[in-house]
């Protein structure tokens, strides 16, 4: 058997975008992937309203809360604990196969197929060329891309709206933009009645575009407004990975691979080797080019495990998360209707909105389609009374989720350890945010109080989900590493010391914005394939 | 200390199971009494809530042995 242009690892939002192009441009792709997925408890979530099967079900503790209660949280708020039961196989064998030491740092990673695209919340955004100059990434290739993803995921798109260049690079491929349920429409109305003051703060609301179709796209549905996307992928209408993966198969060029669990690789002159475990046999994979999509930590674990260094340490990059629950005053004692999408409704950002680094981006949810008792497990009353609270609030609630923006240095490390608990090698990490960021961060937050007051937003509380709570990580093999400087990535996204393995994710960005990450890195991984294709020699 | 006033694990577990009962759905509907009707129901529950949690917490802290699981 010949050996394949391309092998591909991983196949989340960048893996899956990484291939499409490869694929596109005539290349033999194999996309090596361990695959979790879990389709039977997926499929137990009926096509109907929420509000609906809530009422007639009979069945709904199955997969509102799983069959042995895993959707019901055991400890305090922590990484992952928002997953409903049919979206833990995002992270499920993650947990054992991909081990983290850290005493505070315990992120997310996912070996399921689409990655941690599989419970993606959909929020897209576009980066200024500011923002692409500090990440290392070419802003004027990006925009081609930005358009290729368009078209693969489907994005509805926010409409016209003074303040959306703030998040969002207009693109005519965008569809119409999703209804707004009736508490998000209330806070950005009363926005919008003072629009200018408000920029003048530092503070620019608006509609979010997400890769939820808002009409009929490439096979997948329009959001029905069911207000089940928490849990099921209803009507496909929400963009998942899986649905790129499905779509390649068709191609007589592409061969998807599961069941892999990837552990190193070897050069030659020739090609490069990437070494599996699968069925617990080890198996081998040889290609022209090797491109690696496995996520900032495994894709820094598979290099660090690969390549001849002196020192296999690394730094990285972690959104700071922190979220407010607010009462939404003009909503209380009010009914919020039940059609609506479960998403973030609006997006925005705050801070000096034009210097990234000091800048903090939004994102509204209503809370209606996650039950009660997650909202009373964290109030310190009484059951009954949390009961009798959140009913008396649950239509006017409003939780903003607030995301920050990272850069690496020396007190953000992830070093390699040897394997104990699984075949792929333990990673130890050491994050810690300097007093000068973590000053900049409490600011912003003092700032977003008085904006949500001034909003009619009452905050009810601030809840820190943990240092690696954002599931925003990236930069674990930039372009300029401080920490280990022969670690590192090229510009068109080589493998510094490598010739035929390429960072198709956005392990190779150098600064995380504090807008969501993964629209962008599916266009740089678009990007990267390119480059992976002039490497060859154009194939068509 | 707040964290010791959130209700217990077996607590929530409990509510969870009612709130996923078809034949107890009415008591997790949401409350619409109009602005003041709603407020006066925060107040209500904020204040007598967090009391009753106190209480129960020192209750628990009083009386209840310590139990070590081997």
């Amino acid at each position: 058997m010949t050996p394949d242009d391309v092998v591909v690892v991983g196949s989340g939002p960048s893996g899956a975008m990484a291939a499409a192009e490869l694929v596109a441009r005539g290349l033999r792709v194999t996309l090596v992937d361990y695959g979790d997925d879990d389709p039977g408890m997926r499929a137990r979530v009926p096509d109907m309203p929420f509000s609906q099967f809530r009422r007639t079900d009979p069945a709904q503790r199955g997969y509102l809360l799983g069959d042995r209660l895993e959707g019901v949280p055991r400890s305090g708020v922590r990484v992952g604990a928002q997953l409903t039961p049919p979206r833990q196989f995002a992270s499920r064998a993650a947990e054992g196969l991909l081990p983290v030491r850290s005493e505070d740092f315990h992120p997310m990673q996912s070996l399921a197929l689409g990655g941690l695209g599989a419970a993606w919340g959909t929020a897209c955004f576009t980066y200024s060329a500011e923002e692409c100059r500090r990440i290392g990434l070419d802003a004027s290739a990006l925009a081609t891309q930005y358009r290729n993803v368009i078209e693969e995921a489907g994005i509805s798109g926010p409409e016209v709206d003074p303040n959306q260049g703030y998040w969002w690079e207009g693109a005519p491929e965008c569809q119409p933009p999703l209804e707004l349920d009736t508490n998000s429409a209330s806070i950005l109305a009363a926005y919008q009645r003072d629009a200018p003051r408000w920029l003048r703060r530092g503070f620019a609301l608006g509609r979010i575009p997400l890769a939820i179709n808002s009409r009929p796209h490439r096979g997948r549905e329009a959001n029905p407004y069911f207000d089940t996307d928490f849990y099921g992928d209803v009507r496909r209408s929400a963009y998942r990975p899986r649905y790129t993966i499905e779509r390649l198969q068709r191609e007589s060029n592409f061969r998807y691979v599961p069941g892999c669990l990837a552990l190193a690789f070897r050069e030659d002159p020739h090609g490069v080797e990437l070494d599996c475990l699968r069925g617990g046999e080890r198996a081998v994979f040889r290609a022209r080019r090797l491109v690696l999509c496995a996520g900032a930590f495994n894709t820094a674990r598979l290099a660090l495990a690969s390549l001849a260094l002196d020192d296999r340490v690394t730094t990285l990059l972690a959104s700071a998360y922190t979220y407010f629950p607010t009462l939404n005053l003009r909503m209380l004692g009010r009914p919020a209707a039940d059609r609506r999408h479960s998403m973030a409704q609006l997006t925005a950002l705050f801070g000096a909105l034009t210097q990234p680094e000091r800048t903090c981006s939004l994102q509204l949810y209503s809370y209606r389609s996650l039950l009660l008792f997650k909202l009373i497990k964290e109030m310190p009353l009484a059951p009954w009374a949390g009961l009798l609270m959140s009913r008396a609030i649950v239509d006017a609630l409003a939780i903003f989720g607030v995301f920050f923006p990272d850069e690496n240095g020396p007190t953000k490390t992830l070093r390699l350890g040897a394997s104990t608990t699984s075949a792929a090698p333990d990673v130890h990490i050491a994050y810690a945010r300097p007093p000068a960021q973590q000053a900049i961060q409490a600011e912003l937050e003092a700032g977003l109080r008085k904006c949500f007051w001034r909003l009619g937003c009452v905050p009810l509380g601030r809840v820190d989900p943990g240092l690696a709570g954002s599931i925003h990580y990236a930069g674990t093999i930039p372009q300029s590493n401080p920490v280990n400087p022969r670690f590192h990535t090229l510009a068109d996204g080589r493998l510094g010391g490598s010739e035929r393995v390429f960072v198709g994710d956005n392990s190779s960005w150098n600064w995380l914005p504090c807008k969501g990450p993964t629209f962008t890195a599916m266009a740089g991984a678009r990007l990267v394939a390119g480059h992976v294709t002039a490497s060859l020699g154009e194939r068509q | 200390m707040l964290q010791h006033l959130k209700p217990t694990e077996a607590a929530i577990e409990k509510l969870a199971l009612a709130e996923t009962d078809l034949s107890q759905q009415a008591r997790f509907r949401p409350l619409r009494w109009g602005f003041l009707g709603n407020l006066f129901l925060i107040v209500l529950a904020a204040g007598t809530g967090f009391v009753h949690a106190l209480l129960a917490a020192l209750w628990r802290r009083a009386f209840v042995p310590y139990r070590h699981d081997p």
